[in-house]
């Protein structure tokens, strides 16, 4: 079922031409990666989807609704983020950060109802947070902390779920933790995951559809088969890659070659 | 569970606000004594004053307290609670536990605007009412936005930039006041009374009219406590979570340039008070601004009321500057804020 339609979707900072036209399509249960060079405009493109920045052109369609017409909350109802800087200033507890997660549903007044702490809870167990409910924010390793977070945008109870690198942060370990995370929640959970990434390899080995952006625009779309190719990828990163299968997953493997002569 | 904790945590706190009104309003160059003092106050209170008996107090203990000490001691609790809640949003608002209505230079600029008004003799009443307010407004407004802009970037706020751009805000302003002083002679010593911070000139009417600005203020504020906290977290968030920050922030701001001018008109400038207060508070309820708000408002009216009884008490007949004892107690705790924050981000 289609969930979300980006179509001409444009934006700029002042004179600068960052997103120049983007058409997207997302599926629900789909496991999505936004890959491409540094400054190509994936992170400008989620800050559009989510509400921060306001597209300077084009639509952006949620069910049948153009996003423009939602006021914040019903947005928030249906689009969920996880950001990338985790960086909370106060001691909040983890219980604390995932309730904000409800926000969208009751007014500024409001205690929290039976239901809200019941999809407190259910996130809570479903990012295995629960046993850290009292223990603050700052106290939290790194990929605890993305976890909590990942639980909020899980407690917003929306269809969609952005993450802007999400990974990039955690050593080896974590990076699988979250990974597995995000891609049962599209698999089990039947949310639609669009996930700003940089790690080619992740991408092939988690994600179920890649948009390649470049310059403002999607250059190529597809599953993660046809878009990690060599030439793809020194097209549009301008690296020289080898692209071989990984015998133990069956995906693809990405592995970067140096400029040097054989130096090493 | 923190709730039962918190009933307690407010009727402590209410009890300690009358037993120090009760103090202050018998502290003075006629001392009352605790007992009779709280006799006079209890006397003039509807219901139960008919049961108490001051036929043996001198009738002008009364007056005093009546006419002298009890508006300043309002004046006092009205200004605490400003300055304290402005700290909280400031605080929490700009993610900076530095941030506060002084250092921000928003009240520099209540006062630069207030000494405008003062002297260009726009003071004279329109339409009975006085100027000198709304010119601090102004320069709250303009202090705040300044100082804003100049820390903000792409939508982000550098808390750096923004107390050293406060900082830079509020001498400049103090420069601007300074020349103001030089010129204008014989008002200088109403000028100056502003930049030191002084209850003397309150009266019934001071009450009057800062109570339904500090009390509309409190209210709007406290009724976004919950908005506070999701904003404390970041922009991008609070937006994400179905929030609209910028509107948001703009309020808010409005709100708190809108009661530190009120308090600066009435009371001068008082450093340090939105800064001390929301910390030590925050120690014991944590960051969740529902309680830290009133927490703080309570906490900041019984501080600020202690701080004018030592302020005209302690070397009476002479009057301490009240801004000079909030500074001695908040420069200290500035500076070991700071060596907190060092210490934290070497780590």
């Amino acid at each position: 079922m289609k969930i979300m339609e980006i179509r001409d979707l444009q934006y700029s900072y002042g004179n600068l031409k960052v997103l120049k036209g983007v058409d997207m399509d997302f599926y629900k249960g789909v496991f999505y990666g936004i890959l491409g060079p540094n400054g190509c405009g994936k992170s400008t493109l989620l800050k559009n989807l989510y509400g921060y920045l306001k597209p300077s052109a084009g639509t952006i369609v949620l069910s049948e609704v153009n996003i423009r017409h939602m006021n914040p909350r019903e947005r928030a109802r249906n689009i969920a983020y996880v950001p990338q800087d985790s960086h909370i200033g106060f001691d909040f507890s983890v219980f604390d950060i995932i309730a904000m997660g409800r926000n969208p549903y009751h007014s500024a007044l409001d205690n929290l109802s039976s239901h809200d702490i019941e999809q407190i809870e259910k996130a809570m167990k479903e990012t295995s947070t629960t046993h850290l409910r009292n223990k603050s924010i700052n106290e939290l390793s790194g990929g605890e902390k993305q976890r909590t977070l990942i639980a909020r945008a899980f407690a917003q109870d929306s269809d969609i779920i952005l993450m802007d690198e999400p990974v990039s942060m955690l050593d080896i370990n974590h990076q699988v933790e979250i990974m597995d995370l995000a891609r049962s929640l599209a698999d089990n959970m039947n949310k639609t995951i669009v996930c700003v990434m940089h790690d080619l390899n992740l991408a092939a080995q988690y994600t179920q559809h890649i948009f390649l952006m470049k310059d403002g625009v999607v250059v190529r779309a597809g599953i993660p088969d046809e878009i990690l190719d060599a030439g793809i990828i020194k097209d549009v990163y301008g690296a020289d890659v080898f692209v071989g299968s990984n015998e133990v997953t069956g995906s693809r493997i990405v592995i970067p070659l140096s400029r040097l002569n054989n130096s090493f | 569970m923190r709730k039962r904790a918190d009933v307690w945590i407010y009727i402590a706190l209410v009890a300690s606000l009358l037993a120090a009104i009760i103090f202050s309003a018998g502290r003075g160059s006629a001392d009352i004594g605790f007992i009779d003092s709280m006799k006079i106050i209890l006397s003039r209170i509807p219901l139960i004053g008919k049961y108490v008996d001051i036929r043996n107090l001198p009738e002008t203990y009364s007056t005093i307290i009546f006419s002298i000490r009890l508006p300043r001691i309002l004046t006092s609790i009205l200004c605490g609670t400003g300055l304290s809640i402005c700290g909280v949003l400031f605080q929490g608002m700009f993610r900076n536990p530095m941030a506060d209505p002084y250092i921000l230079g928003i009240s520099s600029g209540a006062v630069l605007g207030a000494a405008i008004a003062f002297v260009t003799g726009t003071q004279a009443a329109l339409f009975n009412f006085s100027l000198v307010p709304i010119f601090a407004f102004i320069g709250a407004i303009i202090a705040t936005a300044v100082v804003y802009m100049i820390a903000q970037k792409k939508g982000n706020l550098s808390t750096n930039i923004l107390i050293l751009s406060g900082i830079a805000i509020g001498f400049l302003c103090s420069s601007l006041l300074s020349l103001i002083i030089i010129a204008s002679r014989e008002q200088a010593q109403r000028i100056i009374f502003w930049t030191m911070g002084s209850m003397t000139g309150s009266s019934w009417n001071t009450v009057l009219v800062m109570l339904p600005f500090i009390l509309i203020g409190s209210l709007v504020l406290l009724f976004n406590a919950g908005n506070l906290n999701i904003l404390s977290t970041g922009d991008e968030t609070a937006v994400s979570l179905g929030i609209n920050a910028s509107a948001l922030k703009k309020l808010l701001l409005l709100v708190a340039s809108l009661v530190t001018a009120i308090s600066v008109c009435f009371c001068g400038t008082i450093g340090f008070v939105g800064l001390i207060i929301p910390h030590a508070v925050r120690f014991i309820t944590g960051p969740d601004h529902k309680r830290l708000m009133p927490i703080s408002a309570l906490t900041g009216a019984i501080f600020l009321l202690l701080c004018d009884t030592a302020a005209r008490t302690l070397f009476a007949p002479q009057e301490i500057p009240i801004g000079v004892i909030t500074s001695l107690l908040g420069v200290p705790f500035f500076i070991s804020l700071l060596i907190r924050t060092k210490r934290r981000s070497i780590i």
